[in-house]
Protein backbone atom coordinates (compact mmCIF):
# COMPACT_ATOMS: atom_id res chain seq x y z
CA UNK A 1 0.00 0.00 0.00
CA UNK A 2 1.43 3.39 -0.98
CA UNK A 3 1.74 6.36 1.43
CA UNK A 4 -1.15 8.21 -0.25
CA UNK A 5 -3.40 5.20 0.30
CA UNK A 6 -2.51 5.18 4.01
CA UNK A 7 -3.37 8.87 4.17
CA UNK A 8 -6.67 8.17 2.48
CA UNK A 9 -7.45 5.35 4.92
CA UNK A 10 -6.48 7.55 7.87
CA UNK A 11 -8.74 10.34 6.58
CA UNK A 12 -11.66 7.92 6.27
CA UNK A 13 -11.03 6.66 9.81
CA UNK A 14 -10.79 10.21 11.14
CA UNK A 15 -14.04 11.28 9.53
CA UNK A 16 -15.77 8.18 10.85
CA UNK A 17 -14.56 8.90 14.38
CA UNK A 18 -16.12 12.37 14.07
CA UNK A 19 -19.35 10.82 12.81
CA UNK A 20 -19.33 8.41 15.77
CA UNK A 21 -18.86 11.31 18.19
CA UNK A 22 -21.84 13.12 16.62
CA UNK A 23 -23.83 9.89 16.89
CA UNK A 24 -22.87 9.62 20.54
CA UNK A 25 -24.05 13.17 21.18
CA UNK A 26 -27.31 12.44 19.40
CA UNK A 27 -27.76 9.31 21.50
CA UNK A 28 -27.80 11.33 24.71
CA UNK A 29 -31.53 11.95 24.37
CA UNK A 30 -32.47 8.35 25.21
CA UNK A 31 -36.23 7.69 24.81
CA UNK A 32 -36.93 11.33 23.99
CA UNK A 33 -34.62 12.56 21.24
CA UNK A 34 -32.88 15.90 21.52
CA UNK A 35 -33.56 18.81 19.22
CA UNK A 36 -31.15 17.90 16.36
CA UNK A 37 -32.23 14.27 16.22
CA UNK A 38 -35.91 15.22 16.45
CA UNK A 39 -35.51 17.70 13.57
CA UNK A 40 -33.78 15.08 11.39
CA UNK A 41 -36.50 12.52 12.14
CA UNK A 42 -39.32 15.00 11.46
CA UNK A 43 -37.76 16.17 8.19
CA UNK A 44 -37.21 12.64 6.91
CA UNK A 45 -40.70 11.60 8.05
CA UNK A 46 -42.13 14.54 6.08
CA UNK A 47 -40.28 13.47 2.91
CA UNK A 48 -40.88 9.76 3.47
CA UNK A 49 -44.63 9.96 4.16
CA UNK A 50 -45.78 10.79 0.58
CA UNK A 51 -43.30 8.26 -0.87
CA UNK A 52 -44.67 5.61 1.49
CA UNK A 53 -48.27 6.44 0.56
CA UNK A 54 -47.56 6.26 -3.19
CA UNK A 55 -45.58 3.00 -2.99
CA UNK A 56 -48.14 1.48 -0.61
CA UNK A 57 -50.87 2.33 -3.14
CA UNK A 58 -48.88 0.79 -6.01
CA UNK A 59 -48.22 -2.40 -4.07
CA UNK A 60 -51.81 -2.87 -2.91
CA UNK A 61 -53.06 -2.06 -6.44
CA UNK A 62 -50.88 -4.70 -8.09
CA UNK A 63 -51.42 -7.10 -5.22
CA UNK A 64 -55.18 -6.89 -5.83
CA UNK A 65 -54.77 -8.01 -9.44
CA UNK A 66 -52.70 -11.07 -8.62
CA UNK A 67 -54.54 -12.05 -5.43
CA UNK A 68 -58.17 -11.85 -6.51
CA UNK A 69 -58.95 -15.33 -5.12
CA UNK A 70 -57.58 -14.35 -1.73
CA UNK A 71 -59.57 -11.12 -1.94
CA UNK A 72 -62.78 -13.06 -2.61
CA UNK A 73 -62.11 -15.27 0.41
CA UNK A 74 -61.37 -12.17 2.48
CA UNK A 75 -64.63 -10.59 1.30
CA UNK A 76 -66.58 -13.67 2.48
CA UNK A 77 -64.93 -13.59 5.89
CA UNK A 78 -65.53 -9.84 6.15
CA UNK A 79 -69.24 -10.37 5.49
CA UNK A 80 -69.30 -12.87 8.35
CA UNK A 81 -67.46 -10.34 10.51
CA UNK A 82 -69.97 -7.60 9.62
CA UNK A 83 -72.89 -9.83 10.64
CA UNK A 84 -71.17 -10.68 13.94
CA UNK A 85 -70.36 -7.01 14.61
CA UNK A 86 -73.94 -5.92 13.85
CA UNK A 87 -75.18 -8.33 16.52
CA UNK A 88 -72.46 -7.16 18.92
CA UNK A 89 -73.41 -3.55 18.20
CA UNK A 90 -77.02 -4.23 19.15
CA UNK A 91 -75.87 -5.75 22.45
CA UNK A 92 -73.52 -2.82 23.08
CA UNK A 93 -76.35 -0.29 22.62
CA UNK A 94 -78.05 -1.90 25.60
CA UNK A 95 -74.80 -1.84 27.58
CA UNK A 96 -74.24 1.81 26.63
CA UNK A 97 -77.55 2.92 28.08
CA UNK A 98 -76.56 1.17 31.32
CA UNK A 99 -73.13 2.87 31.17
CA UNK A 100 -74.74 6.30 30.73
CA UNK A 101 -76.97 5.69 33.70
CA UNK A 102 -73.92 4.74 35.78
CA UNK A 103 -72.02 7.83 34.61
CA UNK A 104 -74.94 10.04 35.64
CA UNK A 105 -74.92 8.35 39.02
CA UNK A 106 -71.13 8.80 39.38
CA UNK A 107 -71.60 12.56 38.81
CA UNK A 108 -74.27 12.72 41.47
CA UNK A 109 -71.95 11.00 43.97
CA UNK A 110 -68.77 12.82 42.71
CA UNK A 111 -67.14 9.45 41.98
CA UNK A 112 -64.11 9.40 39.61
CA UNK A 113 -64.63 6.75 36.95
CA UNK A 114 -61.67 4.94 35.44
CA UNK A 115 -60.57 6.69 32.21
CA UNK A 116 -59.31 4.39 29.47
CA UNK A 117 -56.52 5.74 27.27
CA UNK A 118 -57.51 7.36 24.00
CA UNK A 119 -56.23 5.89 20.78
CA UNK A 120 -54.36 7.68 17.97
CA UNK A 121 -54.44 6.17 14.48
CA UNK A 122 -51.15 6.20 12.54
CA UNK A 123 -49.65 4.96 9.27
CA UNK A 124 -46.47 2.91 9.07
CA UNK A 125 -44.23 5.08 6.89
CA UNK A 126 -41.06 2.99 7.04
CA UNK A 127 -39.89 -0.35 8.33
CA UNK A 128 -36.70 -2.36 8.64
CA UNK A 129 -35.88 -4.37 5.54
CA UNK A 130 -34.54 -7.47 7.28
CA UNK A 131 -36.67 -10.53 7.97
CA UNK A 132 -35.04 -11.53 11.25
CA UNK A 133 -35.75 -8.29 13.13
CA UNK A 134 -38.57 -5.82 12.85
CA UNK A 135 -38.93 -2.19 13.82
CA UNK A 136 -41.08 0.44 12.15
CA UNK A 137 -41.73 4.16 12.05
CA UNK A 138 -45.18 5.76 12.23
CA UNK A 139 -46.33 9.17 10.99
CA UNK A 140 -47.61 10.45 14.35
CA UNK A 141 -45.45 11.71 17.18
CA UNK A 142 -45.24 14.05 20.13
CA UNK A 143 -47.71 16.52 18.57
CA UNK A 144 -50.40 13.82 18.67
CA UNK A 145 -49.65 13.04 22.31
CA UNK A 146 -47.68 9.83 21.73
CA UNK A 147 -45.19 9.00 24.48
CA UNK A 148 -42.32 6.46 24.66
CA UNK A 149 -43.60 3.12 25.95
CA UNK A 150 -47.11 3.55 24.47
CA UNK A 151 -48.74 0.31 23.26
CA UNK A 152 -49.09 -0.12 19.48
CA UNK A 153 -52.17 -2.02 18.31
CA UNK A 154 -53.61 -3.49 15.16
CA UNK A 155 -57.35 -3.91 15.68
CA UNK A 156 -57.63 -5.49 19.11
CA UNK A 157 -54.17 -7.07 18.91
CA UNK A 158 -51.06 -5.79 20.65
CA UNK A 159 -48.13 -5.71 18.22
CA UNK A 160 -45.47 -3.68 20.04
CA UNK A 161 -44.56 -0.47 21.76
CA UNK A 162 -43.19 2.97 20.95
CA UNK A 163 -39.50 3.32 21.82
CA UNK A 164 -38.74 6.84 20.65
CA UNK A 165 -40.82 9.89 19.78
CA UNK A 166 -40.03 12.98 17.73
CA UNK A 167 -42.38 15.84 16.81
CA UNK A 168 -44.13 14.18 13.86
CA UNK A 169 -43.01 10.57 13.95
CA UNK A 170 -42.28 7.74 16.34
CA UNK A 171 -40.17 4.58 16.25
CA UNK A 172 -41.75 1.35 17.44
CA UNK A 173 -40.58 -2.23 17.88
CA UNK A 174 -42.65 -5.39 17.71
CA UNK A 175 -43.26 -7.68 20.68
CA UNK A 176 -40.91 -10.18 19.01
CA UNK A 177 -38.01 -7.78 19.58
CA UNK A 178 -38.89 -7.22 23.19
CA UNK A 179 -36.43 -8.21 25.84
CA UNK A 180 -38.98 -7.26 28.51
CA UNK A 181 -41.81 -9.48 29.68
CA UNK A 182 -45.52 -8.80 29.12
CA UNK A 183 -48.09 -9.94 31.65
CA UNK A 184 -51.06 -11.87 30.20
CA UNK A 185 -54.19 -13.77 31.11
CA UNK A 186 -55.87 -16.50 29.10
CA UNK A 187 -58.93 -15.30 27.16
CA UNK A 188 -60.95 -18.33 28.34
CA UNK A 189 -60.21 -17.70 32.02
CA UNK A 190 -58.84 -14.45 33.44
CA UNK A 191 -57.63 -16.28 36.54
CA UNK A 192 -54.92 -17.98 34.44
CA UNK A 193 -52.04 -15.49 34.56
CA UNK A 194 -48.52 -15.59 33.20
CA UNK A 195 -45.62 -13.80 31.56
CA UNK A 196 -44.59 -13.79 27.91
CA UNK A 197 -41.65 -12.40 25.89
CA UNK A 198 -39.92 -12.63 22.51
CA UNK A 199 -37.93 -15.88 22.34
CA UNK A 200 -35.31 -14.74 19.84
CA UNK A 201 -36.51 -17.29 17.28
CA UNK A 202 -39.27 -15.22 15.70
CA UNK A 203 -41.94 -16.26 18.17
CA UNK A 204 -42.98 -15.63 21.75
CA UNK A 205 -42.58 -17.93 24.74
CA UNK A 206 -43.96 -17.74 28.22
CA UNK A 207 -44.92 -19.46 31.42
CA UNK A 208 -47.87 -19.54 33.80
CA UNK A 209 -47.80 -17.95 37.23
CA UNK A 210 -49.25 -20.08 39.99
CA UNK A 211 -51.05 -23.38 39.64
CA UNK A 212 -54.52 -22.11 38.73
CA UNK A 213 -55.71 -23.78 35.56
CA UNK A 214 -53.75 -24.70 32.46
CA UNK A 215 -53.58 -23.75 28.83
CA UNK A 216 -53.78 -25.77 25.62
CA UNK A 217 -52.72 -25.26 22.04
CA UNK A 218 -54.98 -22.73 20.34
CA UNK A 219 -55.75 -20.74 23.50
CA UNK A 220 -55.69 -16.97 23.00
CA UNK A 221 -53.66 -14.79 25.35
CA UNK A 222 -54.59 -11.23 26.32
CA UNK A 223 -52.80 -8.44 28.16
CA UNK A 224 -53.70 -8.59 31.83
CA UNK A 225 -53.35 -4.86 32.52
CA UNK A 226 -50.52 -5.46 34.98
CA UNK A 227 -47.54 -3.36 33.91
CA UNK A 228 -47.38 -0.84 31.09
CA UNK A 229 -49.84 -2.40 28.62
CA UNK A 230 -53.59 -1.79 28.88
CA UNK A 231 -55.86 -4.74 29.65
CA UNK A 232 -57.75 -6.91 27.18
CA UNK A 233 -55.70 -6.77 23.96
CA UNK A 234 -54.89 -10.04 22.22
CA UNK A 235 -51.18 -10.89 22.29
CA UNK A 236 -51.02 -14.27 20.60
CA UNK A 237 -52.16 -17.84 20.23
CA UNK A 238 -50.53 -20.80 22.00
CA UNK A 239 -48.84 -23.13 19.51
CA UNK A 240 -47.06 -25.62 21.77
CA UNK A 241 -47.27 -26.50 25.45
CA UNK A 242 -44.09 -28.02 26.92
CA UNK A 243 -44.20 -31.00 29.24
CA UNK A 244 -43.33 -30.12 32.80
CA UNK A 245 -41.89 -32.22 35.55
CA UNK A 246 -42.64 -31.89 39.26
CA UNK A 247 -43.25 -28.36 40.50
CA UNK A 248 -41.92 -26.75 37.31
CA UNK A 249 -43.99 -23.92 35.83
CA UNK A 250 -46.07 -24.65 32.74
CA UNK A 251 -44.13 -23.31 29.75
CA UNK A 252 -45.34 -22.80 26.20
CA UNK A 253 -44.59 -21.27 22.80
CA UNK A 254 -46.97 -18.95 21.00
CA UNK A 255 -47.26 -16.96 17.81
CA UNK A 256 -48.38 -13.36 17.58
CA UNK A 257 -52.05 -12.90 16.69
CA UNK A 258 -51.09 -10.72 13.70
CA UNK A 259 -47.86 -10.54 11.74
CA UNK A 260 -46.56 -7.00 12.38
CA UNK A 261 -44.71 -7.03 9.04
CA UNK A 262 -47.97 -7.03 7.09
CA UNK A 263 -49.47 -4.02 8.86
CA UNK A 264 -49.64 -0.55 7.30
CA UNK A 265 -52.02 1.10 9.78
CA UNK A 266 -51.78 0.98 13.55
CA UNK A 267 -53.37 2.54 16.62
CA UNK A 268 -51.34 3.90 19.52
CA UNK A 269 -52.76 4.03 23.04
CA UNK A 270 -52.10 7.53 24.42
CA UNK B 1 -17.78 8.74 -10.53
CA UNK B 2 -18.28 12.21 -9.05
CA UNK B 3 -18.92 12.60 -5.32
CA UNK B 4 -22.20 14.45 -5.99
CA UNK B 5 -23.55 11.56 -8.08
CA UNK B 6 -22.58 9.08 -5.32
CA UNK B 7 -24.37 11.25 -2.73
CA UNK B 8 -27.54 11.41 -4.87
CA UNK B 9 -27.44 7.63 -5.41
CA UNK B 10 -27.19 6.97 -1.66
CA UNK B 11 -30.02 9.46 -0.97
CA UNK B 12 -32.18 7.53 -3.44
CA UNK B 13 -31.07 4.24 -1.81
CA UNK B 14 -32.07 5.64 1.61
CA UNK B 15 -35.65 6.41 0.57
CA UNK B 16 -35.97 3.24 -1.52
CA UNK B 17 -34.96 1.19 1.50
CA UNK B 18 -37.12 2.95 4.07
CA UNK B 19 -40.19 4.79 2.77
CA UNK B 20 -40.54 2.84 -0.50
CA UNK B 21 -39.27 -0.39 1.04
CA UNK B 22 -42.69 -2.09 1.10
CA UNK B 23 -42.77 -1.98 -2.70
CA UNK B 24 -39.90 -4.47 -2.90
CA UNK B 25 -40.70 -6.75 0.04
CA UNK B 26 -40.85 -10.45 -0.82
CA UNK B 27 -41.45 -13.03 1.96
CA UNK B 28 -40.89 -10.30 4.55
CA UNK B 29 -37.49 -9.25 3.17
CA UNK B 30 -36.54 -6.18 1.18
CA UNK B 31 -33.27 -5.46 -0.59
CA UNK B 32 -30.55 -3.51 1.18
CA UNK B 33 -30.05 -0.73 -1.37
CA UNK B 34 -27.37 1.07 0.69
CA UNK B 35 -25.23 -2.09 0.70
CA UNK B 36 -25.87 -2.77 -3.00
CA UNK B 37 -24.75 0.74 -3.96
CA UNK B 38 -21.72 0.44 -1.65
CA UNK B 39 -20.59 -2.76 -3.41
CA UNK B 40 -21.30 -1.24 -6.82
CA UNK B 41 -19.29 1.92 -6.18
CA UNK B 42 -16.43 0.04 -4.52
CA UNK B 43 -14.64 -0.65 -7.76
CA UNK B 44 -14.52 3.06 -8.51
CA UNK B 45 -11.23 3.27 -6.63
CA UNK B 46 -10.60 6.99 -7.13
CA UNK B 47 -13.59 7.86 -4.97
CA UNK B 48 -13.53 5.02 -2.50
CA UNK B 49 -13.13 7.34 0.50
CA UNK B 50 -16.17 9.39 -0.47
CA UNK B 51 -18.19 6.20 -1.06
CA UNK B 52 -17.42 4.86 2.43
CA UNK B 53 -18.08 8.21 4.06
CA UNK B 54 -21.37 8.92 2.26
CA UNK B 55 -22.64 5.35 2.75
CA UNK B 56 -21.77 5.48 6.48
CA UNK B 57 -23.55 8.84 6.91
CA UNK B 58 -26.58 7.50 5.00
CA UNK B 59 -26.62 4.44 7.26
CA UNK B 60 -26.34 6.69 10.31
CA UNK B 61 -29.35 8.69 9.10
CA UNK B 62 -31.20 5.40 8.61
CA UNK B 63 -30.35 4.45 12.20
CA UNK B 64 -31.47 7.83 13.58
CA UNK B 65 -34.82 7.53 11.85
CA UNK B 66 -35.64 3.83 11.83
CA UNK B 67 -33.34 1.61 13.89
CA UNK B 68 -33.78 0.46 17.46
CA UNK B 69 -30.21 1.39 18.37
CA UNK B 70 -28.29 4.24 16.70
CA UNK B 71 -25.08 3.06 15.11
CA UNK B 72 -25.89 -0.56 14.20
CA UNK B 73 -26.28 -0.04 10.44
CA UNK B 74 -23.66 2.74 10.31
CA UNK B 75 -21.03 0.55 11.95
CA UNK B 76 -21.92 -2.44 9.76
CA UNK B 77 -21.77 -0.36 6.56
CA UNK B 78 -18.48 1.27 7.56
CA UNK B 79 -16.80 -2.08 8.36
CA UNK B 80 -18.17 -3.53 5.12
CA UNK B 81 -16.93 -0.49 3.19
CA UNK B 82 -13.46 -0.82 4.68
CA UNK B 83 -13.41 -4.55 3.85
CA UNK B 84 -14.38 -3.72 0.27
CA UNK B 85 -11.68 -1.03 0.18
CA UNK B 86 -9.04 -3.61 1.07
CA UNK B 87 -10.49 -6.18 -1.35
CA UNK B 88 -11.04 -3.79 -4.28
CA UNK B 89 -7.31 -3.04 -4.67
CA UNK B 90 -6.54 -6.73 -5.12
CA UNK B 91 -9.09 -7.45 -7.82
CA UNK B 92 -8.16 -6.97 -11.44
CA UNK B 93 -10.95 -6.85 -13.99
CA UNK B 94 -14.24 -6.27 -12.20
CA UNK B 95 -17.21 -8.06 -13.69
CA UNK B 96 -20.75 -9.12 -12.77
CA UNK B 97 -19.50 -12.28 -11.09
CA UNK B 98 -17.31 -10.29 -8.68
CA UNK B 99 -20.25 -7.98 -7.90
CA UNK B 100 -22.51 -10.95 -7.11
CA UNK B 101 -19.89 -12.72 -5.00
CA UNK B 102 -18.99 -9.61 -3.01
CA UNK B 103 -22.65 -8.69 -2.49
CA UNK B 104 -23.36 -12.15 -1.07
CA UNK B 105 -20.36 -12.03 1.28
CA UNK B 106 -20.96 -8.45 2.42
CA UNK B 107 -24.68 -9.12 3.06
CA UNK B 108 -23.67 -11.85 5.47
CA UNK B 109 -20.95 -9.68 7.01
CA UNK B 110 -23.29 -6.70 7.46
CA UNK B 111 -26.00 -8.80 9.10
CA UNK B 112 -23.48 -10.49 11.41
CA UNK B 113 -22.24 -7.08 12.59
CA UNK B 114 -25.80 -5.81 13.10
CA UNK B 115 -26.67 -8.99 15.01
CA UNK B 116 -23.55 -8.62 17.22
CA UNK B 117 -24.39 -4.94 17.84
CA UNK B 118 -28.00 -5.84 18.71
CA UNK B 119 -26.92 -8.72 20.96
CA UNK B 120 -24.58 -6.37 22.82
CA UNK B 121 -27.41 -3.89 23.36
CA UNK B 122 -29.96 -6.38 24.71
CA UNK B 123 -31.71 -7.79 21.63
CA UNK B 124 -33.24 -11.25 22.10
CA UNK B 125 -32.53 -12.62 18.60
CA UNK B 126 -30.40 -15.76 18.42
CA UNK B 127 -27.60 -16.19 15.88
CA UNK B 128 -29.16 -19.42 14.54
CA UNK B 129 -32.47 -17.64 13.86
CA UNK B 130 -30.72 -14.79 12.07
CA UNK B 131 -28.70 -17.21 9.90
CA UNK B 132 -31.90 -19.11 9.03
CA UNK B 133 -33.21 -15.99 7.32
CA UNK B 134 -29.98 -15.06 5.49
CA UNK B 135 -30.42 -16.99 2.25
CA UNK B 136 -33.27 -14.83 0.99
CA UNK B 137 -31.58 -11.41 1.56
CA UNK B 138 -28.33 -12.77 0.06
CA UNK B 139 -30.19 -13.81 -3.11
CA UNK B 140 -32.23 -10.61 -3.17
CA UNK B 141 -29.25 -8.25 -2.70
CA UNK B 142 -27.18 -10.20 -5.23
CA UNK B 143 -29.97 -9.91 -7.79
CA UNK B 144 -30.40 -6.16 -7.18
CA UNK B 145 -26.63 -5.54 -7.40
CA UNK B 146 -26.38 -7.49 -10.66
CA UNK B 147 -29.34 -5.57 -12.08
CA UNK B 148 -27.86 -2.21 -11.07
CA UNK B 149 -24.48 -3.26 -12.49
CA UNK B 150 -25.96 -4.09 -15.88
CA UNK B 151 -28.03 -0.87 -15.86
CA UNK B 152 -24.93 1.22 -15.12
CA UNK B 153 -22.83 -0.59 -17.68
CA UNK B 154 -25.30 -0.49 -20.52
CA UNK B 155 -23.37 0.49 -23.61
CA UNK B 156 -20.05 0.60 -21.74
CA UNK B 157 -18.95 -2.99 -22.21
CA UNK B 158 -18.44 -5.47 -19.40
CA UNK B 159 -16.02 -3.47 -17.25
CA UNK B 160 -16.18 0.07 -15.86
Amino acid sequence: MRLTEYKKAAAILGVFVIVLIIAGLLLKGGGKPDQVKSEIQSWIAAVGKPISQVTGGIRSGFGGIFQFKDNLREKESLWEEVKRLQKENADLKLTRSEYEELQALSKVFSYDTVQYGEVQAANVIASSSSRWMYSFTIDQGEKSGIQPGAAVLSGDCLIGRVVEVSKNSAKAISLLDEGSKVSFHAEKDQEILGMIEGNGKGGISGYLLGDKGSIQEGDRLQTSGIGSYPKGFTIGIVTKVHNRSGSERMRFDAEMAVDPRSIRKVAVVL
Amino acid sequence: MKTGVIAVCFAVAFFLQSAAGQLFVVFGTGPDFILCFLVLFSFNEQNHGATILISSVTALLYDICFSRVIGETALAIWVTGMALYVTAGRINGWNALWICLLTAITTLLENLIIWAFCAATGSVYQLGYMMKWMLLPICYNTGVSALLYFMMNRGKGEEF
